[in-house]
């Protein structure tokens, strides 16, 4: 069990499905995790995220974790303590050498970018170490009623990147013809705004979406277009259009749960030797929106993998 | 971890034993820049296209120089800008005609309406794709569903003076009181 004792896990991202993975990890007796993440803590977060509370509003969400859980005093795997250390920052900054000294990665991200990032990384390290070197990567995804988890060991599975083209596209948009000249919909009015008024109006810079003014001008614009067309503007509040520009789908606490647990079985059949690698099924999706239904299944490395296709020298 | 350890071992005394070395494949570069280089690299350009790359690794976007051999547009040069987010290939590219032209499919200010820009994107596209969506535009605009309304108004009404008034555009005439850019 010595072996044991030294793991060590780099948790990427304290959100919603970030909480959950520290808390099973910390119940199962990791004794060294670290976990980054840069956003802060929102009122809004508080109903899922449950290692926060009102007061710590504002405060980083990896900061504050961390500190729950170092509270509870955890006795961890070869009688060593259970402790976690925040890095309160973008994780695309992390220092290789600091991503190297881990046994496994587990993430809970709302974004493709980072993935890829750590896709990328983790692969390399794995490729340029000559094998000497392998950290698994178990990514974790939930969005409303759906998540996935994908177990990716770089070098010998299927890697983010392999399956990229499985994803779905990630915007719901409208056909430009409609939304310029034929907007029956809110959604219409806002999205017209978005990709055609705004870079009139304002060729110079991007549109900024914490900036009070930028938003009051999207609300503006968004009422007197969508009078122009007969469109009901009733449904044009700040939360509605904040929700259309941002694309919010909103989270289920249960959803986390279901993911986070399943990442964090993945991580002891890692550690416990009781996962098949290359043969198991590695991807895993579950769809609670449409009864309840989960499936996993084995997908295999794509040889034209941008990321970890092997060119042999 | 140690079934792990145990393939790893396997795998560097394969390599020793083949002599060969499983290398990465690549230089570090973000993965949009690599999906861009192997759209580039899988190409099959027509005669009548052209691109410019020079932007591409600098600031993700390419110039894509279209003089089409035939349809109401034949002859005129339309340079179109695509520019690439690191998003890419999970959102499609925003692409722009950096000239003035009178089309029911292209606005005034250049923003192009192909349902592949948007509401049909899909990763599996490519650059290529988006060539010959280009491409498609000039060979057969669509009035049905129009993005400049007065363009598509005539070709609908009346195909002749379409090709009519699109010639004169061409040239950097004048069409229902706006002037084009002269593209000929």
């Amino acid at each position: 069990m010595a072996d044991l004792a030294d793991v060590s896990i780099l948790v990427l991202g304290a959100g919603g499905l970030g909480c959950e993975i520290l808390k099973n990890l910390a119940m199962q007796g990791i004794p060294d995790i670290h976990v980054v993440d840069m956003d802060t803590i929102e009122l809004t977060n508080l109903n899922r995220q449950f290692l926060f509370r009102e007061s710590d509003i504002g405060q980083s969400k990896a900061l504050v974790a961390a500190r729950f859980i170092n509270e509870k005093n955890i006795m961890g795997l070869g009688g060593r303590p259970v402790v976690v250390t925040a890095h309160f920052q973008d994780l695309t900054l992390l220092d290789r050498k600091f991503i190297e000294r881990f046994t496994l990665i587990v993430s809970g991200l709302d974004s493709i970018e980072a993935r890829r990032f750590m896709n990328m990384q983790l692969v390399r390290i794995t490729f340029e170490s000559r094998f000497e070197k392998c950290i698994p990567f178990i990514d974790g995804g939930s969005e409303g009623l759906k998540g996935h988890c994908k177990t990716i060991i770089p070098g010998f599975s299927a890697c983010y990147e392999c399956s990229l083209d499985t994803l779905p596209a990630k915007i719901e948009s409208y056909p430009l013809c409609t939304v310029s000249n034929n907007p029956r919909l809110p959604e219409h009015v806002i999205e017209f705004l978005m990709s055609v008024q705004w870079a009139q109006q304002h060729p110079d810079r991007d549109f900024d979406f914490d900036s009070k003014e930028d938003l009051q001008w999207l609300m503006d614009e968004a009422h007197a277009r969508a009078r122009q067309f007969n469109i009901d503007t009733s449904k044009l509040t700040p939360q509605f259009v904040l929700g259309v520009i941002k694309n919010i789908v909103p989270s289920v606490a249960s959803t986390n749960a279901i993911i986070a647990a399943q990442c964090c079985t993945e991580v002891s059949k890692l550690l416990y030797n009781e996962y098949d690698i290359g043969e198991a099924p590695n991807f895993l999706v579950y769809n609670g929106d449409d009864g309840c239904f989960a499936y996993s299944f084995v997908h295999e490395r794509v040889s034209t993998c941008l990321v970890c296709r092997e060119s042999i020298q | 971890m140690l079934k792990l350890r145990q393939l790893q071992k396997q795998k560097q005394e394969q390599a020793r034993q083949n002599g060969t070395i499983p290398a990465p494949g690549n230089a570090p570069v973000s993965a949009c820049q690599l999906r861009l280089r192997k759209d580039l690299a899988s190409l099959d350009i027509p005669p009548c296209v052209s691109i410019d790359v020079s932007e591409c690794e600098s600031n993700s976007r390419l110039y894509i120089n279209i003089t089409p051999d035939e349809g109401y547009y034949k002859c005129g040069h339309f340079k179109f800008c695509a520019t690439f987010k690191d998003t890419y290939p999970i959102e499609p590219p925003k692409v722009t005609l950096l000239s003035k032209i009178f089309h029911p499919n292209i606005d005034l200010q250049g923003n192009v309406c192909l349902n592949i820009l948007r509401e049909d994107w899909s990763p599996v596209l490519d650059v290529q794709s988006i060539l010959i969506g280009l491409l498609m535009l000039f060979l057969e605009p669509n009035a049905t569903d129009p993005l400049n309304k007065v363009a598509a108004d005539v070709l609908a009404a009346n195909p002749h003076q379409f090709r009519r008034d699109v010639a004169t555009s061409l040239r950097g005439g004048q069409v229902n009181g706006q002037w084009y850019d002269r593209v000929i």
